[in-house]
């Protein structure tokens, strides 16, 4: 590990690093624009200017950007040299020419990149006197907001939207003083990542604007460690409330799975939690009274907790898969593969695979972060062809120029044409002949992942994908599955639906909404679930539970990894947990979630190793919670007048080492319970560069 | 939307490069020649031919001063306003022509005559100041003969 000197002060950086990457990874108050962790360096910003001195005893040194700079063995570094200071304070003051005095009404305010290197260069009065250059906005779509006077030319969006994600309707326009970042004419974004621009844009030219249909300051939002509900791969999220409404997602940062970004489903798709037709509270429920047959339906949205508890109220002779009769052919297909051949594939190991087979899905809709793995991977092939050139790879610009055309080492499989075709260097169809034309490409690979799935039910695909694993044993294998817990639910072995041929039986059916076909079989319905459906109506009991965001559970992603989400907010009438109107049926015992978990992991112990790490209710740090609310959380004292003049005592929280407040704990933490990244002085999202990056959850072998 | 005579001079560019998309700007300059400017349903028509997005594709005309993405008068002045001619009295010369031609900078007169536009420099700095009407340099102005040339152009 390189050392080097900063204002005569030694650090310990990541070989290959820039000096920008490494002193902000230290926790060094050096401003920035261009540069993001996964955009590499563009040196176009010119704001993080340092003096680079060449050894010991010179004081003059000369100016260099530090991002642009290798951070390499011994050398010297200041960032207070009076010269560099100063740089940095002319360079601000050129990009706040133009910029509006309107943070107070400003989505972004309070969390704004730019505001906070404006405060850290010392920026407080403005000079310049002349007319600002103005801009029309566009109409982007349901989405984002686009406010483009607030500009500073950065090039972050486009070097996101276009390089990253693959985008092609959005774009730089016009030259010098009057560059306009938008669309050819108004319309909503086409890329299915089109959200990261919200955090990829240092300033409040790219908000959120279903976040905006009902603000709140940062500050004000009450978050929580969450996991994505919408697909299988279980990317890490922030969602954050106030007043009883979820107002947004935001990306929660997790090495091996989401890295920086979310797709749209996972960043807007969280809305339903506000949605008024939820299914009527019925709590607390008297005790079951058992008379004849009475089986169980899981869900795959649901949590292992709850499944289990329905599993354990039925008997796991009554226990049914809530996936199709056909999904849960597929996936008992790949439980079997996978308890033979454990070793799946990260999103991470997506990035980083030299070959990717895709066996018949279309992942831009099936995991969407799945696809932006696979673009993602072909930017880091090219950054390893420009590094064979001796360019280092955070040198984005250069790397671009020397690799023009990106490498091709996908394979893909699929019927219809998808978003990946141009990505794709061997495209067939899905027929099985064809696909042993890709054997001497695979073998040839040194660490490829072979991706199958369930979406277009076909279960000889699945057997291709491990077909095609022996035959390279160095491959790793990635299953995409029907819902965000499939796996789980599969891990505690449910029956299959069809087998429901009896009458008169009573059915209790958790968090799903079950084909026509097969409530046409249940006389008896007891029905938990959140929302009202067609299951709920037809229900000769529906009983309201919580939603994802205000209970705490535990979910199976697709890798087999197990990951606790927590509740970030309880509603005033209190929505409970699935598995606690279960344990009032059965009359268990359990009061919190440790006490059910403990008994679930007796029963089941390929859960030990998760239970064990996961962060149970007694987990403190320094002896307290972790506060889900910020210091400086407002409105405390008058939030609900509108129920009492009196203040409202904070809710507690029996399932987790969280506290519905604003006291308790609040610096450094574990990655899987930090959901708010703060520093003195970084507001924004990118106080996160100095915070821990450690991965977390637990992979599960079937 | 492009006519048969417009796309074979494209083609023709298309054939001077080793990516199709790269004869994009080729592409413009001949739709102009033809039409005077590039309209918005003329440059998604030139997207769609050269296999680029409309985005991308003007992205690339806005950056060019010469791309002319608003109609245009039969004549087009293009005054330069860089540091010799700055200097040497760029702003007698524009007041005057904008009073011959009732017109401000970036804008067009009535009749579709002319149009006024700034350009960096046009590469005369030592006969300061100077402008362009349509392929025509002149140089040495002065409030003087500035008008008799906007006469005679």
């Amino acid at each position: 590990m390189p050392t080097i000197f900063i204002d005569n002060k030694p650090y310990n950086v990541q070989p290959g690093q820039n000096v920008l990457h490494a002193a902000v990874s230290h926790g060094l108050n050096l401003p920035y624009f261009c540069w993001h962790p996964a955009l590499g360096s563009a040196g176009a910003c010119r704001q993080c200017a340092v003096q680079h001195f060449k050894d010991e005893s010179d004081t003059q040194g000369r100016m260099v950007m530090s991002c642009m700079t290798a951070a390499t063995e011994g050398s010297r570094f200041s960032i207070n040299h009076p010269t560099a200071k100063s740089f940095r304070a002319d360079i601000i003051e050129w990009m706040m020419t133009n910029h509006p005095h309107d943070c107070p009404v400003c989505d972004e305010g309070g969390e704004c990149h730019l505001q906070d290197m404006t405060v850290m260069t010392g920026h407080n009065k403005r000079r310049y006197r002349f007319k600002k250059r103005t801009f029309e906005n566009q109409d982007l779509g349901p989405h984002i907001n686009h406010e483009m006077n607030r500009c500073i030319t950065c090039y972050r969006c486009v070097r996101y939207y276009r390089d990253v994600a693959g985008g092609e309707d959005l774009h730089a326009f016009s030259a010098s003083n009057k560059v306009y970042f938008g669309r050819f004419e108004d319309g909503p974004l086409d890329s299915e990542f089109s959200g990261n621009l919200v955090e990829v844009c240092p300033t409040g030219v790219f908000t959120d604007k279903t976040f905006r249909a009902y603000y709140s300051r940062k500050w004000d939002l009450q978050t929580a460690p969450s996991i994505c509900q919408n697909c299988s791969l279980g990317c890490n999220i922030s969602p954050g409330e106030r007043l009883g409404t979820l107002r947004r997602v935001q990306n929660r940062f997790h090495p091996e799975i989401n890295g920086y970004f979310l797709c749209d489903k996972g960043r807007f798709g969280h809305r339903f939690v506000n949605e008024k037709n939820q299914v009527k509270v019925v709590h607390p429920i008297g005790p079951l009274i058992k008379e004849g047959l009475m089986i169980g339906i899981g869900s795959p949205r649901a949590s292992l907790e709850a499944n289990y508890a329905l599993r354990k109220l039925v008997g796991a002779d009554n226990f049914y898969d809530g996936h199709t009769e056909l999904e849960h052919r597929l996936l008992s297909k790949i439980m079997e593969i996978l308890s033979q051949h454990p070793e799946t594939a990260s999103l991470e190991d997506v990035r980083n695979a030299d070959a990717v087979f895709i066996l018949g899905e279309d992942l831009t809709q099936t995991a969407p972060m799945l696809a932006l793995s696979i673009r993602q991977n072909l930017y880091k092939r090219a950054q390893d062809g420009a590094g064979t050139q001796g360019i280092p790879d955070w040198n984005d610009l250069a790397i671009r120029n020397a690799q023009p055309e990106l490498p091709k080492v996908v394979y893909l499989a699929h019927d219809i044409p998808t978003k990946l075709d141009p990505l794709v260097t061997h495209k067939i169809s899905t027929d099985l002949e064809s696909i042993q034309d890709w054997i001497p490409a695979l073998k040839a690979a040194k660490n490829p992942v072979i991706i199958a799935g369930t979406s277009l039910g076909s279960e000889p695909l699945i057997r291709m994908s491990i077909e095609l694993r022996k035959m390279a044993p160095q491959a790793k294998l990635c299953y995409v599955l029907p819902a965000a817990n499939s796996f789980g639910l599969m891990l505690l072995k449910p029956k299959s639906t069809p087998l429901l041929t009896h009458r008169g039986e009573t059915a209790i059916v958790l968090e799903n909404n079950l084909p026509l076909s097969t409530l046409s079989h249940l006389h008896n319905i007891i029905a938990i679930d959140f929302l009202e459906s067609e299951t709920t109506k037809n229900a000769t009991l529906a009983l309201g539970c919580g939603s994802f965001a205000e209970t705490t559970g535990s979910m199976v992603n697709n890798e087999g990894r197990a990951q606790r989400y927590y509740s970030v907010f309880e509603r005033r009438e209190q929505r409970p947990e699935s598995w606690r109107i279960l344990r009032d049926l059965g009359d268990f015992s359990w009061q919190n979630i440790d006490e059910l978990c403990a008994e679930f992991a007796q029963e089941f112990p390929i859960f030990e190793p998760f239970l064990k790490q996961v962060h149970n209710t007694q987990f403190r740090i320094d002896g307290q919670k972790i506060a889900r609310q910020s210091p400086e959380f407002s409105g405390r004292t008058s939030m609900y007048t509108n129920i009492s003049l009196h203040e409202q005592a904070p809710l507690q929280d029996p399932d987790s080492p969280l506290a519905y407040s604003m006291e308790g704990y609040h610096g450094d933490m574990p990655p899987d319970l930090a959901s708010s990244y703060w520093r003195p002085g970084w507001n924004s999202v990118s106080a996160f560069n100095s915070l821990s990056h450690a991965t977390s959850g637990v992979k599960l072998k079937p | 939307m492009l006519s048969a005579e417009e796309k074979s001079e494209i083609d023709h560019e298309i054939t001077k490069f080793p990516v199709r998309r790269s004869a994009c700007l080729e592409a413009l300059a001949v739709v102009q020649r033809h039409r005077g400017w590039v309209s918005d349903d003329t440059l998604k028509a030139v997207a769609d031919y050269v296999g680029m997005s409309a985005t991308e594709l003007d992205g690339i005309a806005t950056f060019y001063n010469l791309i002319y993405r608003k109609p245009v008068g039969k004549k087009v002045v293009r005054i330069c306003d860089s540091v010799s001619c700055f200097i040497m009295g760029y702003d007698k010369i524009r007041s005057k022509i904008e009073q011959e031609l009732g017109i401000q900078l970036g804008q067009t007169t009535p009749d579709q005559e002319f149009t006024l536009l700034p350009t960096p420099c046009l590469g005369t700095c030592d006969h300061a100041p100077a402008l362009m009407i349509n392929d025509s340099l002149h140089r040495d102005l002065n409030e003087d003969n500035v008008a008799q040339i906007l006469r005679h152009e």
